[in-house]
Formats: C-alpha cells, sequence, structure tokens
C-alpha cells in the first residue's frame, strides 16, 4: 500500500527532474545564445539560472507538499484513479505488445509475401522451362510416333511375307504327308511282300531239306545198286577165276578138282559189312545211344567201336593196304572179350545191348583181308 | 540259327553229292584205279583214337594230311582231316570240330570223308549251344 501509495510521487518525481532538466537545458541554450554578446551578461545569466532553477525547485517541492496533501484528503478517488491507471497502464502495455505482434505479424506477411513472390517467380521460371521441356518431349514423340508408324508398316509388310511362306509351307507339309502316306503304304506293301518272300523262303528251305533227305535216300540207293553190281562183278570175276582153275584142273586130271567151290576169298565182303552197318544206323544210333550209358567202361567200349565204324564207312574196300590195316586195328583191340565182358556184367539197355551185338557180328567175327 | 541250318543243308546237301560222286567214280573207275594207301604214321593216329586218346590222335592227323594230298592221296587227306574233326568233337571242342568238318567239305567235296564230315556237322548244328557263332 505504501508503495502504491509512493509511485505517484516518484514519477510526478521523475517529470519533475525531466521538466526541470529541459528547462535547464533550454536556458542554458538561450543563455549560449546572449552569451555571444560579451563577457558581462554571462555571469548574470548564470545567477539568473541558478534562481530560476530554485524557483523551480521550490515550486515543485510546493506542489509536491500541496500534492501530498491533497492525496490525504482525496485517497478513494486516488485510488480509483490509480486503478483506472493501471488498468491504462496495462491496457496500453496490451496494446503495444498488439501493435508489437501486428507489426511483427506485418513483417511475416510482408516476409510471407516476398516469399509467395520468390516462389511464383521461380514457379513461373519452372512452368516456362517444363513448356520448353514439352515441346521437346512433344518433338521428341512426334518423332518417335512417326519412326513407330514406319515400323509398324514395315513389321505389316514382314508379316504378309511370312504369312506367304507359311502358306507355302503348309502347302509343301501338305504334299510331304500325301507323300509320307504313299511312303507308308509302299513300306506296308513291301512288309507284306517281304513276307511272302519269307515264307516262299521258308518254304524252300522246307523242300530243300526234303530234297537233301531225298538226295540221301537216292544216294544210298544208287550205292547199293553200285555195291551190288560191284559184288555182282567181283562174283562173275571170281566164278570167271574159278572156271580157269576148273578148267586147269580138268586138263590136269580128277585128282586136281578141289572140293569147295565157295572157298575162294570174297572181297565184297567188308563192302557188304559196311552196307549192313549203313542200313542197321550203327553210326546214327550209337550217337542216341551214348548218352543212356553214362561215363563207365561201356561207354568206353562204345566209343572205340563208334571209331571202328566210322572208319569202315570210310575204308576203301578196294585198297588192300587200308583194309590190312584195319583188320589189324580190329585184331589188336581185343573187341570180342571186351564186348562180351560189357554184355554180362554191365546193367544195359535193351537197345545198347542190341548195338553192341551187331557191332560185334558185323566188326569181330570172320576177318579176312581181300 | 537260320545261317547255321543254311549252312548243314548246304553241307548234307554236297555231302549227298559228294556221295553220287564217289559212286559215280567207284562205277567209272577200274578198281585197281584207287592209289593204294600205306601209311604207318595214318595207322598209329588211329590205334591212338581207338586208345581214346584223342588229342594226341588229332595231332598225328593233322601232321598227316597234308603229306597224303601232296602225295596225290585226296581220300586219305579228306579222312585224316575228317578224323582231325572227329577228334575235336569227342573231347567236346565242337567249334573246332565243325570248323574242321567244313574245311573236308570245302577241300574235299567229293571225297567219301566229306560225306560223313557233312553228316556229322549237322548233327552238331542240330544241337543248340554246340557251335559258337
Amino acid at each position: 500500500m505504501n508503495d502504491t501509495s509512493h509511485e505517484p510521487e516518484e514519477k510526478l518525481d521523475a517529470m519533475l527532474r525531466r521538466w526541470g532538466a529541459e528547462q535547464a537545458v533550454q536556458d542554458a541554450r538561450w543563455a549560449a545564445r546572449h552569451l555571444r554578446g560579451g563577457p558581462g551578461p554571462m555571469a548574470w545569466l548564470r545567477t539568473a539560472a541558478v534562481a530560476a532553477a530554485a524557483v523551480v525547485v521550490a515550486v515543485t517541492a510546493t506542489i509536491l507538499v500541496a500534492g501530498m496533501l491533497h492525496d490525504r484528503q482525496m485517497d478513494p478517488a486516488r485510488d480509483r484513479i490509480d486503478k483506472l491507471t493501471g488498468q491504462v497502464t496495462e491496457l496500453s502495455g496490451q496494446v503495444q505488445t498488439l501493435t508489437d505482434d501486428l507489426a511483427g505479424a506485418r513483417s511475416q506477411i510482408e516476409s510471407v509475401r516476398s516469399q509467395m513472390a520468390g516462389a511464383a517467380a521461380r514457379h513461373q521460371e519452372q512452368m516456362r522451362t517444363a513448356e520448353t521441356e514439352r515441346s521437346t518431349v512433344q518433338a521428341a514423340l512426334d518423332d518417335l510416333q512417326k519412326q513407330l508408324l514406319d515400323k509398324q508398316g514395315e513389321h505389316v509388310r514382314q508379316l504378309e511375307t511370312e504369312r506367304a511362306k507359311l502358306a507355302e509351307s503348309d502347302r509343301k507339309l501338305e504334299a510331304a504327308t500325301t507323300r509320307l502316306a504313299e511312303v507308308q503304304k509302299s513300306v506296308l506293301d513291301l512288309q507284306t511282300a517281304s513276307g511272302t518272300s519269307a515264307t516262299k523262303i521258308a518254304d524252300m528251305q522246307t523242300r530243300l531239306a526234303a530234297a537233301g533227305g531225298e538226295l540221301m535216300l537216292l544216294n544210298e540207293k544208287y550205292e547199293k545198286e553200285v555195291a551190288a553190281r560191284m559184288q555182282a562183278e567181283q562174283r562173275v570175276a571170281g566164278l570167271q577165276t574159278e572156271v580157269a582153275r576148273l578148267s586147269m584142273r580138268a586138263r590136269e586130271g580128277p585128282d586136281g578138282i578141289p572140293e569147295a567151290v565157295g572157298g575162294v576169298d570174297k572181297p565184297s565182303s567188308w563192302q557188304e559189312r559196311k552196307r549192313q552197318a549203313r542200313q542197321a544206323q550203327l553210326l546214327v544210333r550209337a550217337g542216341r545211344l551214348r548218352p543212356t550209358v553214362g561215363q563207365g567202361p561201356a561207354r568206353a567200349l562204345m566209343d572205340r567201336l563208334e571209331v571202328l565204324l566210322t572208319r569202315l564207312e570210310l575204308l576203301e574196300v578196294n585198297d588192300p593196304g587200308q583194309v590190312r590195316s584195319f583188320v589189324g586195328l580190329i585184331q589188336g583191340s581185343n573187341l570180342p572179350a571186351e564186348i562180351d565182358s560189357i554184355l554180362a556184367s554191365a546193367q544195359l539197355t535193351v537197345p545198347v545191348r542190341s548195338w553192341l551185338l551187331e557191332a560185334r557180328a558185323l566188326l569181330a567175327e570172320n576177318h579176312r583181308v581181300g | 540259327m537260320l545261317a547255321e541250318r543254311t549252312t548243314a543243308l548246304l553241307l548234307v546237301a554236297g555231302a549227298a553229292l559228294s556221295g553220287c560222286g564217289v559212286a559215280y567214280q567207284a562205277k567209272r573207275l577200274p578198281l585197281t584205279a584207287t592209289p593204294a594207301r600205306n601209311d604207318k604214321a595214318f595207322d598209329e593216329a588211329m590205334g591212338l583214337a581207338m586208345q581214346l586218346k584223342y588229342q594226341e590222335a588229332s595231332d598225328r592227323f593233322e601232321a598227316v594230311f597234308p603229306r597224303l594230298h601232296a602225295a596225290g592221296d585226296t581220300a586219305g587227306a579228306a579222312e585224316a582231316m575228317f578224323w582231325v574233326g572227329y577228334c575235336y568233337e569227342k573231347q567236346g571242342r565242337k567249334t573246332q570240330a565243325a570248323e574242321w568238318y567244313k574245311r573236308v567239305v570245302r577241300a574235299y567235296l567229293w571225297e567219301p570223308a566229306a560225306s560223313e564230315a557233312a553228316k556229322r556237322y549237322a548233327r552238331l548244328s542240330e544241337a543248340p549251344g554246340n557251335i559258337e557263332p
């Protein structure tokens, strides 16, 4: 309360000082103007100034005292005035603040406006640049479109050409397909013909086999006829010899006649045995019977007899040397006793036994050199 | 298989023809025309075959047949070759046997040994697996 009550006094004091100072300055200026007239007045002026200052001070003090006295008498109104003054001051501060804010806003507006102006300028520049670029791009697009149109035309022409080639290929393919069908039909015909040829070949082979067998039979028949003729010739020769001998004996007298006409050696005997061996098919049967006799002595005997029968098959009965060698081969083998031993001891099947007996009869009896 | 059978058939046919040829020769030639064979080595080889010593016998026959052929005894040479094949067959060496039988038929078609060789070749080829391809 005291501070509030002293504020007007201080303000008043300050106002007075300011006023006094200004007054003093004015006085000083005035005195300075008059001092340019000479040194006498200067001293007067100083005195007057001091006197005036003293008067001012006295007046001021009087006013202050009178104010203080008045304030004591007018206290409620003073408070109200103070409040109003404070409000005015506050409002003035607010006004000042608002004024400052307004100034700041105004400056901001100016700044924004300048920025917008700069932005607008830049935008216009960019617009100009964009327009230039757009023109350039449009020109390039026009060129590109023209090139594309040209290429499209070229492609269309190429497609037309390819389509023509494709049509040609289709035509060739169709012709080739037709040709392939013809070739397949030809192949089928050839296969059919080949099958027919294979059948014919098989038939010819069958006929050839049959002819081979027939040829062998004819050969055997021919050989028999030849052998019979040879035998007849030999008999004729033997009879001629015998007739000659009898004639000679007859010429010599009755005592010289031998008792047996059949005593003549028969060179055809091995030929006959050969024929018998062929007729009995001893070699063929040997091949069939061999697996049934196992690996024992009977098998070895059959092998040896097969050697002899084969040699007999190849024997040239008109070659005394060969016949002599063959007989020697038989005589050196002691076959009769061996065959008898096997027949007596071994367990043989009837066909094997029969084969051994036939071989024995052919090879091991009554050997004579023809 | 077909080739083997065809070969066998041809050999049989050849053998039959050779048989005819032998008969023809026997009919046409005098009885004394056949050259006498007096070959001790041949007889020894036959003796070995009789003893079932097939390997030794085939060696002997192989040594004999060139000499008989050179001497003009084609029948003897053919028979010696035939016996070589025979000995191989008995030893179980069917392929070699078949080869020798074929050689006899090719070299001495008109000899009796060719006929016998053809028959044996046919029997060999009839049994499957006897002759290696």
